[in-house]
């Protein structure tokens, strides 16, 4: 290849410039590639390479970026740690974050109840009062459900969050059932949901991030911010 | 020059800070995608690109360094290299002729023309000029064109002697003497 052109004072100098400019042809390309990952000569004059050239990456037009790339970036970088014994079922990785949310509840729960729900707490004689501890895989979100038996509201707490629009997203509460399959109990709005149902304990909740006035589909749209279940304290 | 904050940025992802992966991703994704949307032309393809790059930015930040230049310089670096191994992986690069023209576009041919009066504008508009400038004015202009059209849109010699009508060797021989010009100006 080089040794059929006039002669150059450094060939590997010249093969590190056509290697940054993309000119190779495939075979070459990937050979150089495989040299500038290993040699370090040679990546040294790759890395001078692209410094010279740099400049032109001015001329480069920015671009509208795929709505969807950051979620599925993260889904790639950084999977559910639990993947339910191997299932892959819709309850399988709804669930992914559930083992943390057990460990972490009995401490939230603890802490509810020598705060808010100290013993003159005004509890409904004849209601239990359910928890649920919801939480995300890498603690980026946790949520505290708190529900009165029977009660049409539920109330979500959250303790730790990210920051998100109100004014063009909202927070989805789902109910999943025994199959795996979510069903909307509504929006969370005022740190509440107002429910068309009654809950029970054991029930699993998922919140997700969705379009203002939540997802379009009978199922999340956006990303799974937090599962966990609801438990009699 | 500023990079308003990148390098310490991906500094911080080389440390697993995904906090700081997602502000980084904010702050040069756009550029990215501008990147991607040149060289592979195809919309489908730069949403899966995007990805990839920035899957490999997460694996690789660790590489970064500082003393060798800024994060969206070494950003671009690895978009371009994805970019080329997609554009190199495509059958046509492999001796096979596209039945259309490609979907997003002027013929490539067209888009070399305008690519240099283009990137010389935002050079100079962007403060960028000074010596890449200068050493890109003493080459033939058709070669200075060849060599950022090569550049910024990933043509390999093939597409280039094929493009121009001229021979193979013919386009290698120009840009590997054009490649050795800017090397001793830029160094000079």
């Amino acid at each position: 290849m080089t040794d059929l052109d006039p002669p150059f004072p450094d060939d590997d100098d010249l093969l590190a410039a056509e290697y940054v400019l993309g000119t190779l042809d495939p075979d070459a390309w990937r050979a150089a590639r495989g040299r500038a990952e290993t040699d370090g000569a040679f990546a040294a004059r790759v890395r001078d390479w692209e410094g010279r050239l740099a400049p032109l990456n001015a001329a480069y037009p920015e671009a509208p970026v795929p709505p969807a790339a950051l979620a599925g970036i993260e889904a790639r970088l950084f999977p559910a740690p639990y993947r339910g014994a191997g299932r892959r079922s819709p309850l399988g990785i709804w669930l992914a974050g559930l083992g943390a949310a057990v460990l972490t509840a009995v401490a939230v729960i603890a802490l509810l109840f020598t705060t808010t729900f100290a013993p003159d707490s005004p509890t409904v004689p004849g209601r239990f009062l359910l928890t649920g501890d919801l939480v995300s895989d890498e603690g980026r979100w946790g949520f505290v459900a708190t529900y009165f038996e029977g009660a049409e509201i539920i109330q979500i707490g959250t303790y730790l969050g990210e920051d998100y629009d109100p004014g063009s997203q909202d927070l989805q509460l789902w109910a999943l059932g025994d199959d795996g399959t979510p069903r909307s109990l509504g929006l969370i709005r005022d740190q509440q949901v107002a429910l068309a149902e009654i809950l029970v304990p054991g029930l699993v909740l998922a919140i997700s991030l969705e379009p203002l006035g939540g997802s379009p589909q009978p199922v999340p749209t956006g990303p799974v911010l937090a599962v966990g279940a609801l438990t009699t304290g | 020059m500023t990079d308003d904050g990148q390098t310490a940025l991906l500094l911080r992802v080389a440390g697993g800070d995904r906090a700081a992966f997602r502000d980084l991703y904010a702050q040069t994704a756009p550029k990215l995608a501008g990147v991607l949307t040149r060289m592979l032309r195809d919309k489908a393809e730069v949403e899966d690109a995007v990805q990839d790059v920035y899957v490999r930015v997460w694996q690789r930040a660790a590489k970064f360094d500082p003393e060798r230049g800024q994060a969206l310089g070494w950003m671009i670096a690895v978009a371009r290299n994805h970019a080329l191994d997609r554009l190199r992986a495509r059958p046509e690069a492999r001796g096979f002729r596209r039945a259309e023209a490609l979907p997003d576009g002027p013929d490539p041919v067209d888009g070399l023309a305008d690519a240099a009066p283009g990137a010389e504008a935002l050079l100079v508009a962007q403060g960028e000029a000074g010596r890449v400038t200068d050493c890109f004015a003493e080459l033939d202009p058709d070669r200075a064109r060849m060599v950022q059209g090569a550049y910024l849109q990933g043509l390999s010699y093939q597409d280039l002697a094929d493009r121009h009508a001229v021979p193979l060797n013919t386009v290698r021989t120009w840009l590997r003497r054009s490649l050795q010009r800017l090397r001793e100006c830029l160094d000079r």
